[in-house]
């Protein structure tokens, strides 16, 4: 009888045991504990690699702290002995610091697959990185090269860790003979963040970018940068923003996606004030940038008295002109926020993709090539030498000659 | 044969470098501003005005092709440890595109009163920049 007993408890035991296991992912966590996610790639939209939309919507509903402010940490890995290579772990959106969740994944691995884990990114920006599009191997190969981390973390992250890893690979890290799997000649064919192989291409607006982003991004910015054909943005993607106080002009604002405002700041994107002056416009912007194509500071002015009639709303004024503010010198034609004529707030694919581009390449880099098929043409390149001496890359040279003449010819 | 070829090299390297050395000297330069959702011909005008209105002196050096130039507008230094005052001269090109974007170039040139009472040409990038900036900053429209 005592035997049937300790039979039966042992079942019970063992039942329990089961059902707890599978609820932490049979992995015997403990209760503090959260289970990571698991995922593939190449996975389209997914959180996990990707710039989510939430960055630019989500509020914490008791908070009301919108999503890219609450640093929330993420990290990305693989069991080495798990049987399904195409497999990664990943918490992401969690408020643990990276530290725990490192140990939480180590401890996931150790259990469920009796190995080792193999870390493959910490933190990845999600809400910053430029592109949104992620590539696990050249997030791998800066981790694997303990120089390029240092210069990674030296380079103040200005890209993503992915963007950064691909460009050093395709750049540099070939020619050197550096490897990681997953990257080959072959991806750097592909233009973006993303790449052929091991890559994940799942920004909000659908991956990496196509020759028409480069288009737009020249179109609307390189072409009018007078630096011939490169670059202008801010050189961090947190905007320094004073003058506005209002909280729903700031959110309004905050609806830009790629960069993130700081507000009360000094200097930056400045709220001028109203004007009278130009009856007919209900806002204008006046960004300046140096010949390094850094952007140096913007002023924006209402028209005053604002007309609601003609102009909708303050806070779509505002969000139409921080755009010119923040690397937009032109408008778009799709019914969208950035037609010349309101009062539309939809930030339309094309401007989102354009600016998830500016703010994945360096200020001032020269993106004729990318858009030499469609723009390129004799007079074009026949002005490049001439247009080339404008740029100054450290923005500390001194420039000479007949560049105003110049440039009105162009 | 060596050596005449080590001499026309050092030579040539000699004379880039006092070249380079000539050309920075005096040479200005450029920030930029694009005036955005302002027609072009209003923004060109709104921005001479507010020249006038600050009593800055300018002349339209070629009209046809935007080229304005402003100055000289002299400033006294006061914390300046080899200058005392200040000579601005800004050369401006406009020209326009989509109708309501205005693109300024603003090519600036800088002197400096030293002590001695003598004017002379600053080639300091960052001052010349900081000037060119503030410079584009007032032209608030």
């Amino acid at each position: 009888m005592n035997r049937l007993l300790l039979i039966a408890l042992l079942l019970v035991l063992a039942v329990f045991t089961t059902a707890c296991s599978e609820d932490k992912s049979s992995a015997g966590l403990a209760k503090d504990e959260m289970v990571p996610a698991s995922a593939y790639a190449p996975v389209s939209g997914n959180r996990i690699y990707s710039r989510p939309d939430l960055c630019d919507t989500m509020e914490d509903v008791k908070t009301k702290i919108p999503y890219v402010d609450q640093k929330l940490h993420k990290v990305l890995g693989r069991c080495n002995s798990d049987p399904d290579k195409e497999r990664y772990w990943a918490y992401y959106g969690k408020r643990q610091k990276p530290a725990t969740l490192k140990k939480w994944l180590k401890r996931l691995c150790k259990k469920k697959y009796k190995s080792a884990t193999t870390i493959i990114d910490v933190d990845e920006k999600q809400c910053h990185s430029g592109s949104g599009a992620y590539n696990v191997a050249a997030v791998g190969y800066v981790n694997k090269y303990a120089d390029l981390l240092r210069a990674f973390n030296k380079s103040g992250a200005d890209l993503s860790k992915s963007a950064w890893g691909k460009n050093h690979y395709c750049s540099v890290g070939l020619a050197e003979g550096r490897t990681y799997p997953g990257l080959s000649s072959k991806s750097c064919k592909s233009s973006g963040g993303g790449s052929s192989s091991g890559s994940i291409s799942g920004s909000s607006s659908g991956g990496g970018f196509t020759k028409t982003d480069y288009q737009f991004v020249y179109k609307m910015n390189a072409a009018q940068s007078k630096l011939g054909g490169r670059t202008v943005r801010w050189a961090s993607k947190t905007i320094n923003v004073s003058g506005i106080t209002n909280p729903s002009w700031q959110a309004a604002i905050r609806k830009w996606p790629v960069v993130s405002f700081k507000f009360g700041s000094s200097k930056g994107i400045v709220f001028a004030g109203y004007s009278n002056k130009h009856p007919e416009k209900c806002g204008w912007a006046q960004p300046i940038w140096r010949s390094n194509g850094k952007m140096a500071r913007c002023k924006i002015t209402l028209h005053a008295p604002f007309n609601p009639a003609r102009c909708d709303s303050i806070e779509l004024v505002l969000q139409h002109e921080v755009a010119h503010c923040i690397g937009i010198f032109g408008h778009t034609n799709d019914g969208g926020l950035m037609d010349p004529r309101c009062c539309s707030s939809k930030i339309t694919s094309p401007v989102r993709r354009g600016l998830a581009l500016l703010y994945s390449l360096p200020p001032g880099t020269d993106i004729r090539s990318r858009v030499r098929a469609k723009t390129g043409s004799a007079s074009h390149n026949k002005s490049k030498a001439v247009r080339d001496d404008l740029f100054d890359p450290s923005g500390e040279r001194l420039i000479y000659g007949p560049v105003i003449a110049t440039q009105a010819r162009q | 044969m060596k050596r005449l070829i080590s001499a026309l090299v050092v030579a040539g390297v000699t004379s880039l470098a006092a070249c380079t050395l000539a050309a920075t000297d005096k040479q200005p330069a450029l920030v930029y501003m694009v005036v955005a959702d302002v027609p072009c011909k209003e923004a060109i005008q709104s921005m001479t005005q507010k020249l006038e209105k600050d009593g800055f002196p300018f002349d339209w050096t070629d009209r046809s092709k935007g080229l304005l130039s402003v100055g000289p507008i002299t400033e006294d230094l006061k914390s300046h440890d080899r200058f005392t005052r200040i000579k601005q001269s800004y050369r401006l090109s406009f020209s326009c595109h989509e109708e309501v974007f205005t693109n300024v170039a603003n090519q600036a040139e800088l002197e400096g009163l030293d002590m001695a009472g003598n004017w002379v040409a600053i080639i300091d990038h960052a001052l010349i920049e900081k000037y060119g900036i503030r410079f584009l900053d007032r032209l608030k429209l």
